[in-house]
């Protein structure tokens, strides 16, 4: 099974559900929804989402340790297994039509009777000077990606939740140094993370600091602390949260919260019947691979319940 | 070369693995600029380089490796329908995805690079270079971080990005689409 799988994909038929996201929620979700017996399609700008670039999970019950991308090949193996075509494009507007949904990407159309929007969270940036012109050259939201690059460097880990622990600590296994700036007096991280980072030698934390600019010339060189003070460095991790990938649901009156997250029921519904929404896009408190998952195969029953009392064989 | 080899020998016939030297066969890398090996060329029936892999389809590479010499052979391409329509608004163009074998976002930006250069009957040429191995082509893009997209050497796309986006790089504007 490909990243684009053409196999199973009929842009003529109507689709009993077209899940939007290429993560564990729409993946979940998904698989829930071949098992219902509905036609079921994936549409995803990545496949994976942001847990693929995590390099540890180990709280993913069933799975005592493994990677993002090793849960994710998983996930996908699964999928294979059910025969669920994935589609790598973005779906950029829904409308109305009848009974069921007109879906228009970039590069096709799409119908389907219920939809669910599992389209994740993005990484937050910092919003200073030198963080867009040095992206992809010393500065990076990915450490999986990118740790590999800076083989006995300095670098930072801006940030102070889990997933900030957790860059530092993968990027400990090759850097020389890594400093963790963060902004508060104690990190957030789960306290086997802290435990890890408080005992690992290469990793030291600057409390309640901020950085206002990074600088360089063909590559990052330092950063400017709000205290005034240069500080050289070879790389820049920025883990500062994330935000919903939310605007196609707002653009179709999806609503969504004062954090742009889709408002969803228990049972994963939107305002808007018949599309229903789960995972780091929908307003949970707790946002992690399993709850996304949870919200993804509640979506699932619910459009299975909602294709029942449409009157919809499938 | 045995990695390729594996391929072949799990393919039930389908594919024919030929392994060249710059040095016995000069004429063939003096044509097709082949200044270091391993690299694997892609190549359609009228002579032209389609897809040029100085990466290793090895890891999360695989996949896109692989979904290249299907849709190659023939199989559905998804892209296709909406890279005909637009053909004429698509300069010859190459894009280079600068990746490594442990990137997650890679495979996918690679899988769209290779589609819509096999779809773009000989406008649009995909290299994929493995940054790890050629350091000097990282460094000479300045990329230190991956999947890092360079298209036509003037516009540069960094992590990662959706076929949309690479598609609007090619062609500097919205996309055409008659379904």
């Amino acid at each position: 099974m490909f990243n684009i799988d053409m196999e199973g994909v009929d842009f003529e038929k109507t689709y009993d559900l077209i899940v939007l996201g290429g993560g564990p929620t729409a993946i979940g979700c998904a698989i829930y929804a071949a098992r219902f017996a509905l036609n079921v399609l994936i549409v995803g700008k990545t496949f994976g989402g942001l847990i693929a670039t995590t390099h540890l999970v180990e709280n993913y019950p069933g799975i005592a340790s493994t990677s993002g991308q090793g849960l994710m090949d998983m996930f996908k193996e699964h999928m294979n297994s059910l025969s669920i075509p994935y589609i790598s494009d973005e779906i950029r507007s829904i409308e109305k039509a009848d009974d069921y949904f007109i879906l228009h990407s970039f590069f096709q159309k799409f119908k389907a009777y219920t939809v669910c929007i599992a389209t994740g969270s993005e990484r937050k940036k910092l919003g200073i000077p030198g963080e867009e012109e040095f992206a992809g050259r010393g500065v990076s939201y990915c450490a999986t990606c990118d740790g590999p690059f800076y083989k006995d460097k300095v670098v930072i880990v801006v940030g102070g939740s889990d997933s900030a622990a957790k860059e530092a600590l993968f990027l400990s296994q090759n850097v020389k140094k890594v400093y963790i700036v963060y902004r508060g007096e104690e990190i957030r991280a789960e306290p086997i993370n802290k435990k890890r980072v408080y005992e690992n030698a290469k990793i030291e934390i600057i409390y309640k600091t901020n950085i206002l600019e990074i600088k360089g010339d063909t590559s990052v060189k330092s950063v400017i602390f709000d205290k005034g003070k240069e500080f050289d460095i070879d790389g820049v991790f920025i883990e500062v949260g994330s935000i919903p990938n939310s605007d196609l649901a707002k653009r179709i009156s999806v609503k969504t919260d004062e954090k742009d997250e889709i408002i969803i029921n228990r049972k994963s519904e939107t305002n808007i019947p018949g599309i229903f929404a789960a995972g780091d896009v929908a307003d949970a408190p707790f946002k992690q691979a399993i709850t996304g998952v949870a919200e993804g195969v509640i979506a699932a029953y619910s459009a299975f319940d909602y294709l029942k009392k449409i009157n919809i064989e499938y | 070369m045995t990695l390729l080899k594996v391929y072949e020998a799990n393919s039930n016939g389908m594919l024919t693995i030929e392994e060249l030297s710059i040095y016995d066969d000069p004429e063939f890398a003096k044509k097709y600029d082949v200044e270091r090996v391993p690299t694997i060329l892609f190549i359609d029936n009228e002579g032209r380089e389609v897809i040029r892999y100085l990466a290793a389809p090895q890891g999360g590479e695989i996949q896109p490796f692989i979904q290249a010499l299907f849709v190659f052979a023939g199989a559905p391409n998804y892209y296709e329908a909406t890279i005909k329509q637009n053909l004429e608004r698509i300069p010859p163009s190459t894009i280079r995805v600068m990746l490594t074998n442990a990137c997650p976002y890679c495979p996918n930006v690679a899988t769209v690079a290779n589609m819509f250069a096999l779809a773009s009957n000989g406008k649009i040429r995909t290299i994929i270079v493995d940054i790890m191995t050629n350091p000097d082509i990282g460094q000479y893009y300045d990329a230190s971080g991956v999947p890092y997209t360079i298209v036509n050497d003037n516009k540069t796309l960094v992590g990662m990005v959706g076929a949309n986006e690479i598609f609007r790089a090619l062609i500097g504007g919205n996309i055409n689409v008659q379904y």
